[in-house]
């Protein structure tokens, strides 16, 4: 080789690695009509295979369920003409005729059973197939030894009488039924749906206002547009809507900033106070069903007296922490269920959620003390977890005087198994979102028959069951809220303090409201600047 | 020449083997369980439960998985599914497009960029130039790379908006052009450090003398015979990072939201998803004995001396 051309040959070589990986992408800017929003990635579209709020906000507004939700939470025909019941126990359903699916398929009482049918199945593998254990033949789908066939693949409940009517049998009287029939995994699907599940987790076809444009581009975004032929009350009043994925909120954060995006739901908390200042008028502060607990391990005997937990409980100063941790923006405790939630009262909690150290040390020595070390146990998934953790165990030392308090900070994807397996030695931070907004949601999910801590009260599980075979939801709600007045009474787990939502939108889009429930963004309800 | 380069292939095989098996073992010993992780703090039937892990193979032995992992890879190709049903090989083809445009501008940047400045400040070493390009990389390779990426982001993404501030919607190279300067600004310190001491030291060896003194321009005197035997140390750097970008930059990538490899391995062994954290990591390794074969019989080129048998 001669020196020109080994020189031609470096710089080949060179030339080869820099190009040979480079292709190109590309992408445009939003047009006219739509709006970008800030996200984070969805795990599945296909509505009976999550349980993840982010692939909610996209999936409810490709689906009408049977109910929908009002802003205020409370459940309404949306598919359907009517809901009705007699005994609580079995539901006649009188679908809204002449709806139609995305690609034309007419929507049936089957497009529902179908569904439903689908996510119930254990076989399937479905993250929501929980959420279908009310309905009569559940078990028969899901048998107990999980090496044993199903008995059936249809849920026996589930009738199709024509294609406009459906009749729900459930297990028992379940007063609380529509607001479950607004959860997203009950969804309808269409008969395409069917061909090729995996197909139709990245394009779902859907019955409601917006229908998908293009494929979920995984990582990158969703992109919906409205659908021409839609019949509900759902009428967009934009174009389209496109969600970005994020793996840093702050990144999201800048956008914003930037005018990349129009509306982020969730600005970082650190970021909060220079957000309110440069925003102004398009920072949104918004209600959240998001609620943290302290619960504890009641096999332990230590924590098995009640007074000693309402020691405890008093022995916090929430209005503290919140103002040291979250700049006073969340709201303090008052009850199990947060504000956003029908059912719930004003101070129910009463002396017991509020800080008192006197009151507080007087249980305390009434209960026996406490010997030993007191483990607390939170995940890492937020720095704010360790860091209102430290001030409750500093509250514990000086107002109880606890003072050997260690911190069991666990990698967030092992946390909940290690709650569900009982593996936790001390109290833990617990928290629970609305699935939809019924005060059961909260009550029987956190302290009925099987619950986390343990914790076991004939008279709690009497009122659930009364309330939940209530006529009517006035009754319903004053037998929950006797069953809550009996858990916190308890204390089995101490209720802390609602989140608070702070998001943000550009200038470029109006009309930006923000539910605390599983709906999200109303996305129909957007406005966009031209 | 050939001979070598095919030996040194062969050698990726056993290595290959290796760190499969190693990054299997690994990411299996993690504590945790991926699919109740998955469902967070919602309910899941243990029929459901069972199901997925048996989809997965999770209810296997460790060597029967790998072997299972192993055989549909090398018997069909298929590098397997993480545990929400996504074909991993779908999952990092896209995420490889991002990461090897980043890395090659990130690459290109400080090569053209690194180079220049270090015989810029090579050629008048103890003068201005070469003061400013000390304390200038001395600086970059100080800060940390979050600081200059936020401080860029901010600075030429939104107050003076030069840039986009994140994302990869104007494609290549718009859009990681500036996440690239941010992730080269490190390297390109360690270029012209490197271009810069390596071509004065060169510059005053007996050779250059000599070819001063036959009268050679002086053009030619630093390109042909200071320079490109300063290179050396230089393309051997280059090398190495190029594979270290190709790696992923986790924290480059989570700045400017590009949804790269780093994301994806940082996130899946949060998840404890196997298949794709030895995917990726494998696919790495293979990029990283490549890089280096080219880089050794790069030396060949720069150096006739340097033969391979």
């Amino acid at each position: 080789m001669t020196g020109l051309g080994r020189t031609a040959a470096l710089a080949a070589v060179l030339l080869a690695v820099t190009t040979g990986a480079a292709a190109c992408g590309g992408g445009g800017k939003s047009s006219d009509g739509t709006f970008t929003m800030g996200h984070s990635e969805p795990d599945h579209l296909t509505p009976g295979n999550t349980t993840s709020s982010y692939s909610f906000d996209v999936i409810t507004n490709l689906f009408d369920n049977i109910e929908g939700l009002t802003k205020d939470g409370k459940p309404y025909p949306l598919a359907a003409q009517s809901v009705d019941t007699t005994d609580q126990k079995t539901w006649t359903i009188k679908l809204q005729p002449g709806r139609k699916f995305h690609n034309g398929e007419p929507v049936t009482a089957s497009s529902f059973a179908d569904a439903w049918n689908w996510a119930a199945f254990g076989p399937n593998g479905t993250q929501a197939n929980e959420y279908f254990q009310h309905v009569q033949g559940y078990a028969d789908l899901n048998p107990a030894d999980t090496n044993a066939k199903p008995k059936a693949d249809k849920l026996s409940g589930v009738q199709v009488v024509d294609d406009t009517t459906l009749k729900i049998t459930l297990d028992g009287a379940f007063s609380q039924f529509p607001f479950l029939l607004t959860y997203p995994a009950y969804a309808p699907m269409p008969k395409a749906a069917f061909k090729d599940m995996k197909a139709y987790d990245d394009h779902p076809i859907g019955n409601g206002p917006y229908e998908m444009d293009g494929n979920w581009q995984h990582n990158v975004q969703v992109k919906a547009k409205a659908f021409p032929d839609y019949q509900g009350p759902r009428k967009p009043h934009n174009k389209g809507i496109t969600w970005k994925s994020y793996a840093s909120a702050d990144t999201a954060y800048t956008d914003l900033r930037a005018g990349r995006i129009d509306v982020l739901q969730t600005i970082p908390a650190a970021k909060v106070p220079e957000a309110k200042r440069l925003l102004g008028d398009r920072f949104i502060a918004h209600k959240k069903s998001t609620i943290d607990y302290l619960g504890f391990p009641l096999w332990d005997s230590r924590y098995a007296n009640p007074k000693f937990r309402q020691a405890i409980s008093m022995a916090i100063d929430r209005q503290g922490i919140n103002k040291a941790v979250y700049n006073g923006d969340y709201i303090v405790a008052d009850s199990i269920l947060p504000p956003a939630i029908q059912g719930h009262r004003d101070n129910a909690c009463g002396e017991l959620c509020t800080y008192n150290p006197a009151k507080a040390k007087q249980l305390f020595q009434e209960a026996g003390g406490f010997k030993g070390s007191m483990e607390l146990y939170f995940s890492n998934a937020q720095p704010t977890y360790y860091q209102w953790m430290q001030i409750v165990a500093n509250s514990l030392k000086q107002n109880l005087g606890i003072t050997d308090v260690q911190f069991r900070q666990i990698p967030a994807s092992d946390y909940f198994s290690l709650l569900r397996k009982h593996q936790e030695k001390g109290p833990y931070r617990q928290n629970w979102e609305a699935d939809y907004p019924s005060p059961q949601n909260y009550l029987e999910n956190m302290y009925g028959p099987g619950n986390r801590m343990n914790w076991n009260n004939k008279q709690f599980n009497d009122l659930i069951v009364k309330a939940n075979g209530a006529p009517n939801q006035d009754e319903a709600i004053k037998d929950y809220n006797q069953a809550e007045d009996v858990a916190l009474q308890e204390m089995p787990q101490i209720p802390l303090w609602t989140w608070a939502g702070q998001a943000g939108r550009s200038s470029k889009v109006d009309n930006v409201t923000i539910t605390p429930y599983a709906l999200g963004l109303l996305v129909d309800e957007v406005t966009v600047k031209k | 020449m050939w001979r070598y380069a095919l030996r040194r292939l062969l050698q990726a095989v056993p290595v290959f083997i290796g760190t499969t098996l190693l990054i299997y073992l690994l990411v299996f010993a993690l504590p945790g369980d991926p699919i109740q992780a998955m469902a967070g703090d919602k309910p899941v039937p243990d029929t459901v439960l069972h199901t997925l892990r048996e989809r997965y193979n999770l209810n296997d032995p460790l060597l029967e998985q790998y072997g299972k992992y192993m055989w549909g890879l090398l018997v069909h190709g298929d590098l397997g599914e993480n545990y929400d049903g996504q074909k991993v090989s779908a999952m990092l083809g896209g995420r490889w497009a991002v990461t090897a445009k980043l890395a090659v501008t990130a690459w290109v940047f400080e090569l053209l960029l690194g180079i220049t400045l270090g015989v810029w400040a090579g050629l008048r070493r103890g003068k201005l130039a070469d003061t400013l390009v000390l304390g200038g990389t001395t600086l970059l390779i100080a800060v940390p790379v979050f600081v200059v990426g936020y401080t860029a982001q901010i600075l030429l993404g939104v107050r003076w908006p030069i840039f986009p501030s994140a994302g990869i919607d104007d494609g290549w190279p718009y859009s990681y052009l500036l996440p690239g300067m941010v992730l080269g600004s490190f390297g390109l310190s360690y270029v012209a450090r490197l271009t810069r001491t390596s071509l004065a030291e060169n510059l005053r060896a007996d050779y250059v003398r000599t070819a001063r003194a036959k009268g050679l321009s002086r053009s030619r005197v630093v390109v042909r015979h200071g320079l490109r035997n300063s290179l050396i140390p230089v393309v051997t750097y280059l090398g190495v990072d190029f594979g270290a970008l190709m790696g992923g930059a986790i924290v480059t990538e989570g700045i400017f939201n590009l949804p790269g490899v780093g994301q994806q391995v940082f996130q899946s062994i949060q998840l404890k998803e196997g298949p794709v954290v030895v995917g990726a990591v494998t696919l790495l390794v293979l990029v990283f004995i490549l890089v280096n074969l080219v880089v050794d019989l790069v030396y060949g080129l720069l150096d006739p001396r340097i033969r391979y048998d």
